[in-house]
């Protein structure tokens, strides 16, 4: 009898706990399954005739800093511009940290996708920066596994072009405002303009094989 | 009788019921009458020009079935009719041009027959007509037409229709309709274009839309039994197969349609070779006759609506070579047809309807009559009118039903028409249900096999002239209506 | 021990060779970028294709326009036709005898000719309804989670690879594709079913009335 009402207590508690999630689980679910529709199956990112990135094992952090961005309209890079602006237009704030958590725990395999003979290349600059010219090593804020942390995004297994294309949204001066931290949000800009086109190619090769 | 004396027999009909000379002798007009009638209605028994139809080597040619290009055969759909514009080559591999897809080669034959068919005219005494038919009796089975085809991609841009029969009831071989046509296909300045120049032996066979005599329904009919004896120059296809033409068509922005083709009477010794023979006194052509057509087509999903014209200038010498020289029937046929299709996934609809204008005058007759008997001397030109509309309604393109109605009349002409009040007047309704098993594909050992087996009534309201009393046999007309039934196969 | 290592090695992998070799089901123009087939396309395109097609290609009645559209596309959709996998009624009536008989090494050509052929659109739409459609094509609809069209067709509609240049094709046709995955017929293309499911049939009318609208844009790539 003690053992049933014990089981009891726990099975109680097990359901008080999972419920509620249960049923906030439902309504993100279905903004989740709209993002599907552009940025992947499994969130791995997709390339249609634009090129939507992948947010598999981003870092919470950094997404719900871009939902904001891209809410205040401060992220204007011109895909961020066309397609996230409208798609936020009715999107629920409330549902941001509870997106980007889930987001966060996903996984999928690295994108594969940038030219292999460029990845050597990468793999240096990644680790090692270009010191002649200034230039910091990526790994130095975004972890040796490309993996980030907090404000700092993943960008190990991003889709090749995608990192091609953030790179250059930099170089031409777009995400000028982007609070990347509060203190500096330019931290990428003067980055990406001390990188060449050919580096920036072959960062972003290397990343799209990182795990 | 082959099908060229069918032909033939009409010409010659014609030249009897515009002429009223029929023995050279003015007999008493009620005689002249009767005899005229009998024989008219004898004749004009077998005036059906075949037309002809799903060519399973199109089918072969093209990889496609036969609901592709026909609704139930031979009806088109706009494929089939690009398919003939394009000059029946399309699919075809006997070219050096880098167009051919295999090494396969497709022989443009085909075969058509039909094994069985009967007959039945509603009033029994009308049995004299059949009687002409020495084998064929009211109501029962007997073969109908056999046909073998050259159709298809001859070379190139070349290709074919062209279709020979023998007629089990004539016990004849002849040729029937002949289409060969050489077509090129492109674009030009920014149009779509398809241009060609065809040869055939029959005027509107050349044609795509199933409005025209050649092609329209009915498309399969009794060789035995009772049929009007008048209508128009083009309406009955009075020269088919006895002319030959060359004409050139152009067909713009897949919609508007021009052609021009001319026409004379072939010579004696291909009639002889290959029409089963030469009848002297048939009707000619003088000189050549111009045939034109124009039409619009607009298609848009899977409807297609078709306004056009058609018509011919022919100067007939309409008691052939005793026609006295230098004299002529100046004739003139201007058309108007139109044509609506609904083509979906399982449901068709046709609608079509056609009406021409003839205007004749007949010199020709006038000249052979006989001044002192006014009764053999017809008026100086006669207007005579073709009209006729019928729709189809086909269930997957395998259940086929047709109503047609169909209307001629026109000025009262007691020697020139065979007729027992001198009208040319004929109304008639026509019914056809037909099951065409095959139109997706045909069974596995013969993929191209198709056939079309069908039930046709038609009932007369009026039969040459009369409501009643027809052919003075004091009947109604609509004792002349006839039940066909027909097995048509094609190979 | 080191055969066995071997072994396992082989066996694990093997499965994934097997399964690049029938993924070459979809041919890769890339690696077979022509001079396999003898033809001339342009001849062959006139005299196999343009009875239904029409001469230019602009499409005719039921069959859409194929000038101008992408290669990949092409390529895939001759596969889907050839397995039947494309499975709407018009497509089996049509299509997939035509498959049977052309040659699987004239695909790339083909399509590569295709896409360099000149188009004009086709108008045919309901010219009210073209603004409430392109509104839906460039934004989709947030509200009902409708993703915009143009990310994957382009902002012209030209498309892209696989993705179907859309721009200047018949209303009609447009229509009743879209209608066909809302009715269940074969998932050849994964994202369309779903998408088209949130869609309204006016909301469809009027994105094919835009597109219907849409003169040829210049793709992106030389195919």
């Amino acid at each position: 009898m003690r053992a049933g009402g014990f089981r009891l207590a726990v099975q109680a508690a097990v359901l008080a706990i999972f419920m509620p999630a249960a049923a906030q689980a439902s309504d993100i679910d279905e903004k989740l399954g709209y993002c599907r529709n552009c940025h992947g199956r499994h969130y791995e990112g997709f390339i249609g005739y634009y090129i939507a990135p992948r947010l598999a094992g981003q870092t919470q952090v950094y997404l719900e800093n871009q939902l904001k961005a891209i809410g205040k309209h401060t992220r204007d890079d011109p895909n961020a511009k066309r397609f996230m602006w409208p798609v936020l237009t009715h999107g629920a704030p409330a549902l941001w940290p509870r997106i980007s958590k889930r987001l966060s725990e996903m996984d999928a395999p690295p994108a594969a996708d940038g030219p292999k003979r460029l990845v050597e290349t990468g793999r240096k600059i990644f680790e090692g920066g270009v010191p002649d010219e200034n230039i910091p090593a990526c790994a130095a804020c975004h972890g040796e596994d490309g993996h980030g942390s907090d404000q700092v995004p993943r960008v190990a297994g991003q889709l090749y072009s995608y990192t091609v294309e953030a790179l250059n949204d930099w170089v031409q001066g777009h995400r000028a405002k982007d609070p990347v931290t509060p203190a500096d949000p330019n931290t990428m800009q003067p980055i990406a303009k001390s990188l060449n086109k050919e580096q920036i190619k072959a960062v972003a090769a290397f990343l799209s094989y990182q795990k | 009788m082959s099908v060229q004396q069918r032909s033939r027999e009409q010409a010659m009909l014609t030249y009897l019921d515009e002429s009223g000379y029929q023995r050279n002798i003015p007999l008493n007009p009620w005689l002249a009458r009767g005899a005229l009638a009998a024989a008219a209605f004898a004749a004009v028994g077998f005036i059906e020009t075949p037309a002809a139809h799903a060519v399973p080597s199109y089918a072969r040619q093209t990889g496609q079935p036969c609901a592709t290009c026909h609704t139930a055969f031979p009806e088109l759909t706009p494929y089939g009719r690009q398919f003939k514009l394009m000059g029946y080559t399309s699919g075809g591999t006997r070219c050096n041009d880098g167009s051919a897809k295999s090494d396969e080669t497709q022989l443009p034959l085909a075969l058509m027959t039909l094994p069985t068919t009967k007959t039945m005219v509603k009033n029994s005494d009308n049995q004299a007509a059949m009687g002409a038919a020495p084998n064929v009796s009211n109501n029962a089975w007997y073969p109908g037409q056999q046909s073998i085809f050259v159709a298809g991609q001859l070379y190139c841009d070349v290709g074919a229709f062209a279709q020979a029969t023998y007629d089990p009831v004539a016990n004849a071989f002849a040729w029937d309709n002949v289409d060969i046509r050489y077509a090129k296909t492109g674009v030009i300045n920014g149009t779509s274009v398809v241009y060609g120049i065809t040869a055939n032996n029959n005027p509107s066979v050349q044609d795509v839309w199933n409005t025209v005599p050649a092609w329209t329904f009915p498309y399969m009919d009794t060789a035995v039994g009772p049929a009007p004896a008048n209508g128009t120059m083009l309406g009955t296809s009075a020269y088919g197969q006895q002319v030959g033409g060359v004409g050139g068509y152009v067909w713009l922005n897949n919609s508007i349609y021009i052609e021009l083709t001319a026409y004379g009477s072939l010579p004696k010794r291909i009639l002889t070779d290959w029409n089963g023979g030469y009848d002297p006194a048939a009707s000619r052509l003088d000189g050549s006759a111009p045939y034109w057509r124009l039409a619009y087509e607009k298609t848009w999903d899977k409807n297609s609506l078709m306004f056009g014209t058609f018509g011919m200038y022919a100067n007939q010498r309409t008691a052939g070579e005793l026609t006295p020289a230098g004299v002529s029937d100046p004739t003139l046929n201007i058309g108007l047809d139109t044509q609506y299709q609904w083509i979906g996934e399982v449901h068709a609809v046709t609608v079509r309807a056609a009406y021409i204008w003839q205007r004749k005058k007949n010199n020709v007759e006038v000249a052979l009559s006989d001044p002192a008997d006014p009764t053999t001397i017809p008026n100086a030109s006669d207007t005579l009118n073709d009209f006729n509309i019928s729709a189809t309604y086909i269930y997957d393109r395998k259940i086929s039903f047709t109503t047609g109605y169909f209307n001629t009349w026109g000025t009262t002409d007691m020697a020139l028409y065979g007729t027992a009040n001198g009208s040319p007047d004929s109304r008639y309704w026509k019914f056809d249900l037909a099951y065409l098993p095959f139109m997706n594909g045909g069974p596995d050992i013969w993929p191209w096999f198709n056939a079309r087996i069908g039930v046709q009534y038609t009932h007369y309201d009026k039969f040459d002239g009369v409501w009643n009393d027809v052919n003075g046999t004091g009947l109604k007309a609509g004792g002349n209506d006839t039940v066909f039934l027909y097995t048509w196969l094609m190979f | 021990m080191k055969f066995f290592r071997l072994t396992i090695a082989v066996l694990a992998i093997a499965p994934f060779f097997a399964a690049a070799v029938s993924a070459e089901s979809h041919r890769n123009c890339r690696k077979h970028p022509g001079g396999e087939w003898q033809m001339d396309p342009a001849e062959y395109v006139v005299r196999n294709c343009a009875f239904c097609h029409g001469p230019g290609m602009e499409g005719k009645a039921v069959a859409p326009r194929l000038a101008g559209q992408h290669q990949d596309y092409v390529v895939y959709q001759l596969e889907r036709f050839r397995d039947k996998s494309r499975n709407n009624p018009f497509s089996l009536k049509f299509m997939s005898h035509v498959a049977a008989k052309v040659l699987p090494d004239s695909y790339c050509e083909l399509g590569a000719y295709l896409s360099g052929m000149p188009t004009e659109a086709a108008k045919d739409g309901n010219k009210e309804h073209a603004a409430e459609g392109e509104d839906i094509f460039l934004h989709g609809k947030p509200s009902n989670n409708l993703p915009a069209c143009q990310f994957c067709h382009g902002p012209e509609a030209q498309g892209t690879g696989k993705f179907p240049r859309l721009g200047g094709q018949s209303y009609y046709y447009l229509k009743r594709r879209l209608e066909q995955w809302a009715e269940g017929y074969a998932v050849v293309s994964p994202h369309m079913p779903g998408i088209v499911g949130l869609m309204t049939p006016g909301e469809i009318e009027a994105v094919a009335s835009y597109l219907s609208f849409l003169e040829a844009a210049p793709s992106r790539g030389e195919y």
